[in-house]
């Protein structure tokens, strides 16, 4: 249980980290943190729950290492975007981006 | 012949058809629009005439309204009253359009009055020629409608629009009464055909037949001009003098004894419902051949003359002589629209309707004169015209009735001879007092007022024919009532030339002398304005504070706060959406949080 515990913190720390932070980086890192926890329950759970090697192939730590590969990725595009947002309207603070608003 | 009977629905489609083509081309037909007109009481006239010598009964119906089980039907049928309602309507309405050719001339505005007369013709077909009251009371409030339009034909008169809009509102009041008692009667017997309703009714209890007998009479009074609901026909002499004719003397003020006779089945079940039409038409007889009297407009004799003989009408179907009434309808139709007619001629060729700017006529216009004193004398009842013989079996069915009712009858009798008498001497001998030019108005005009002259001076002696065709026994010339109704026209005649032998001066004489008595009988003993001060100034108070509290405070005011708060709520909405993408992230994340909240606890 105490691995859905840490996982649940992981995630519940990135989401506060997403919602409160007003810079982009560093909502861009508690994404980053929120994807952990997530990984996190998902290999910690591999290990109580009993699952067929069969299923996945490689084994669910290869879950893990997709994450990882997926994680690179995704900040690699999303560093892209923050810079160019950043340029566009001259801040890289969120809560100044209200382009889309009503 | 019998194929115009056996497709009788043509006299009401034919005028509709005519009035939609004549109202949209009329700028195209122009001078032929009258005379493309022609055709609609021409159709019905044919009609009529065929169905007269026709065997036996024609009728059709298709359903058509359904409420569950039940059904409204919708058709026509033909029998003997029937055609003799279409042949007087027909034959009026075609000397009426002709007539109009002449009288009209130089209006703006034809190709409408036009297709008002020929929708009117239609829609007093439709009221005649349907087989239930359904059918009747379309045709009913059609006619009103084409009333309105016509007396409202000089629109831009003041005062003509008001009196259009009273006609329409005082009949309204009679048709409510008449839309209950349909009600009452399908709510009692789930019919409302006929021959139908006449079955069903001999097993309704007496009291229940009284009632609707008596709201169906209500409709009739409003749509007959009878006391109390009379008020508007005098004002409704401010349209056209052909149309007064027509509608207002003629047909339409006839539908409501067409009505009575047409229930006469249901009304012959009720004692108390026959004498509320007795004394109604007793009174408005005796009350409005007063008024009569007093009259300066040559339109408000006739108009109150006409309200007079509506009450003889009545008078007869209260007596339970329902023949008798139909057949002083018939004769009436004719003297009436005759001196309606004569009247309109002395209008369009002195251009005036007051009785004080004529006289001396008779030398200008021979023609509308002699027809006029034909006229006269058939409503004075003079034998052998018209008027004499029905006048005779009216007041013959209701002396044998009630002695009083009949005393009164022929007390009216005489002020009917006295006041056409004054009316005659005062337009058309002496000296002319106006400062026109009047002339006869041409063959349209002439043809029309002879045409009418011949029924109003012959229709006397068809009173075995109608008996006949409405198979009834024909009551046989009563010698006493006769010779008493003569003597009684005589009497009203001989005191009419007496008191006005010396024309104008007379009429001045008179006034002088009887003054107030005077004024009052030309004022209709006040009643109309009594019926302003009781009736229509509170229902006027009534709705302008429903104008201004409820309409205004309540109903605007309800409207326009929904003006004001749907922009508070889309403002409310908007800050929901401020473009902050944290915002947006913690709104997911509060609804993913209230999805996973109601998977857990299912719902509860």
């Amino acid at each position: 249980m105490n691995i859905v515990v840490v996982a649940t913190a992981l995630f519940s720390v990135g989401l506060y980290g997403v919602l409160t932070r007003r810079d982009l980086i560093a909502v861009l890192a508690s994404v980053e943190v929120m994807l952990g926890g997530a990984s996190v329950l998902l290999v910690g759970l591999a290990r109580t729950i009993d699952m067929p090697a069969t299923q996945l192939p490689g084994g669910v730590e290869s879950v893990g290492v997709l994450i990882v590969v997926l994680a690179a990725a995704e900040a690699a595009v999303a560093l892209a975007v923050v810079i160019a947002a950043a340029r566009a309207l001259s801040t890289s603070r969120v809560d100044e981006m209200t382009e889309v608003g009503g | 012949m019998t194929a115009l009977v056996e497709n009788a629905w043509l006299v009401v489609a034919v005028p509709f058809g005519l009035a939609l083509l004549v109202g949209l081309t009329g700028r195209i037909l122009r001078g032929a629009v009258p005379w493309v007109t022609l055709l609609a009481p021409l159709t019905v006239l044919a009609t009529g005439v065929a169905a007269l010598s026709a065997e036996g009964e024609h009728a059709d119906s298709v359903r058509w309204l359904f409420a569950g089980e039940k059904a409204l039907s919708f058709g026509w049928s033909v029998d003997g009253l029937t055609a003799i309602m279409l042949t007087v309507v027909g034959f009026v309405a075609t000397m009426v359009v002709l007539f109009s050719i002449g009288y009209m001339h130089g209006e703006s505005g034809l190709p409408r009055y036009f297709a008002s007369l020929s929708l009117f013709t239609g829609s007093m077909a439709l009221l005649l020629v349907a087989d239930g009251l359904v059918g009747l009371f379309v045709g009913w409030e059609l006619v009103g409608a084409c009333s309105y339009l016509l007396i409202g034909f000089w629109f831009r008169k003041p005062s003509a629009a008001a009196a259009a809009v009273k006609a329409f509102l005082t009949t309204r009041v009679g048709d409510v009464g008449l839309l209950l008692g349909l009600a009452l009667l399908w709510r009692e017997t789930g019919q409302l055909g006929y021959s139908a309703v006449f079955e069903a009714a001999e097993a309704l209890p007496v009291a229940t037949v009284t009632t609707v007998a008596i709201l169906l009479f209500v409709g009739a009074m409003g749509k007959s001009a009878q006391f109390p609901l009379h008020i508007w026909l005098p004002d409704a002499m401010e349209g056209p003098t052909p149309v007064s004719a027509l509608i207002h003397a003629a047909t339409m003020v006839a539908a409501g004894v067409f009505l009575v006779a047409r229930m006469w089945p249901l009304y012959e079940l009720s004692e108390t419902a026959q004498t509320v039409i007795l004394v109604i038409g007793v009174f408005t007889a005796l009350a409005s051949a007063t008024v009569a009297c007093a009259q300066r407009d040559i339109k408000k004799v006739l108009a109150y003359s006409t309200i007079s003989q509506l009450g003889f009408m009545f008078a007869a179907l209260g007596a339970g002589a329902w023949v008798a009434a139909i057949f002083h309808l018939v004769t009436h139709a004719a003297f009436k629209a005759l001196l309606f007619l004569g009247s309109g001629s002395v209008i369009h060729g002195t251009g005036t309707q007051d009785l004080r700017e004529m006289g001396g006529l008779a030398k200008k216009m021979p023609v509308t004169a002699l027809t006029w004193v034909i006229g006269s004398l058939a409503l004075a009842g003079v034998a052998p015209l018209a008027g004499f013989f029905s006048k005779d079996e009216v007041i013959h069915a209701v002396l044998t009735r009630n002695t009083i009712a009949g005393l009164a009858l022929l007390a009216a009798s005489l002020l009917t001879a006295f006041y056409i008498t004054r009316a005659t001497r005062l337009a058309f001998f002496g000296e002319y007092r106006g400062d026109g030019h009047p002339h006869e108005g041409g063959l349209v005009m002439s043809v029309p007022l002879i045409a009418l002259a011949v029924p109003a001076a012959t229709l006397g002696f068809a009173g075995h024919f109608i008996a006949e065709r409405l198979h009834e026994h024909a009551e046989s010339l009563n010698m006493a009532v006769a010779a008493g109704s003569l003597a009684v026209a005589a009497v009203g005649i001989g005191f009419g030339l007496i008191t006005y032998r010396n024309g104008a001066e007379s009429e001045v004489a008179v006034e002088n002398r009887m003054g107030k008595t005077w004024e009052t009988l030309r004022g209709a003993y006040g009643f109309d304005a009594a019926v302003s001060a009781l009736v229509v100034r509170p229902v006027t108070a009534i709705c302008q504070w429903l104008y201004d509290v409820i309409d205004r405070k309540v109903i605007d005011a309800s409207v326009e706060s929904t003006g004001r708060w749907v922009p508070l709520l889309g403002r409310l909405l908007s800050s929901l959406q401020n473009g902050d993408a944290q915002w947006y992230a913690a709104l997911l994340g509060a609804g993913v949080v209230g999805l996973i909240a109601l998977l857990v606890t299912g719902g509860r």
